[in-house]
């Protein structure tokens, strides 16, 4: 877990796609969006298992 | 008459997914068939189950996930945090040189990206798709207090972008041409 605090990794896109996502992002985020984010983090609390490495 | 298709989704129990930080110790995986039904694998999931989860080589930095339903081990998936760069960037200087501005690049963009789902062929169509997203969406926004993380993030085909991660849940993805674009979707 603790790998994900720090980026490994570097991925180039090609303008129009970086320009894409940039414009995507200064968009507001909607309300579907929004209930997504709740719903993730709802369904992430419960199913966590980030220390458990049992089978 | 039911279809086979239908009476799976309505049996389908999320609350038996199990998602479990692969450990290639403890963890010993069957053979799985990652394949899309025609065989193809063009996004060499296959190949990646192969090498790094079966044969449990986990020489590789990002973390891997392997997913259980109730016994049954049914697919892993694996995320790293990357930075977004435009082509560009590696062209334009990013700094003033002798006082000139000489071009513009806003910085890389950080996020989570998937590098890597697999789902049994067995156990396609019942939207567990849905729930990785919905675990790695719930992960990255429990790690990212200061709000530096901005996308979730996955290359895929047009085919299943088109039809299923931007109509049922919302991911965006990129371009109008060719058979692998990435899907993305904020998360804050």
């Amino acid at each position: 877990m603790s790998k994900l605090f720090t980026p490994h990794s570097d991925i180039f896109l090609e303008c129009d796609e970086y320009h894409q996502i940039s414009e995507y992002l200064n968009d507001k985020i909607n309300p579907k969006e929004e209930e997504f984010l709740t719903e993730a983090i709802a369904f992430y609390e419960k199913h966590r298992h980030d220390s458990d490495d049992s089978i | 008459m039911k279809s086979i298709g239908m009476t799976q989704t309505t049996q389908f129990d999320p609350n038996g997914l199990k998602f479990k930080v692969f450990n290639p110790r403890k963890h010993q995986l069957p053979k799985i068939n990652f394949r899309q039904t025609n065989g193809e694998d063009p996004l060499s999931v296959q190949e990646y189950y192969e090498n790094y989860i079966f044969n449990g080589k986990s020489d590789t930095d990002e973390v891997k996930y392997v997913i259980k339903y109730f016994d049954n081990w049914i697919g892993f998936f694996s995320i790293d945090l990357t930075r977004l760069h435009t082509k560009q960037s590696e062209l334009i200087p990013q700094y003033k040189v002798k006082g000139k501005k000489e071009g513009f690049y806003q910085g890389p963009t950080c996020a989570l990206l998937i590098k890597k789902i697999g789902i049994d062929q067995n156990y396609r169509c019942y939207g567990i798709g849905k729930y990785i997203m919905l675990f790695c969406s719930g992960l990255v926004q429990t790690i990212n207090k200061d709000k530096l993380i901005k996308l979730v993030i996955f290359k895929t085909t047009r085919s299943l972008a088109e039809k299923i991660y931007f109509p049922k849940y919302q991911f965006s993805f990129t371009g109008t041409s060719g058979k692998l674009v990435w899907a993305f979707k904020r998360i804050c």
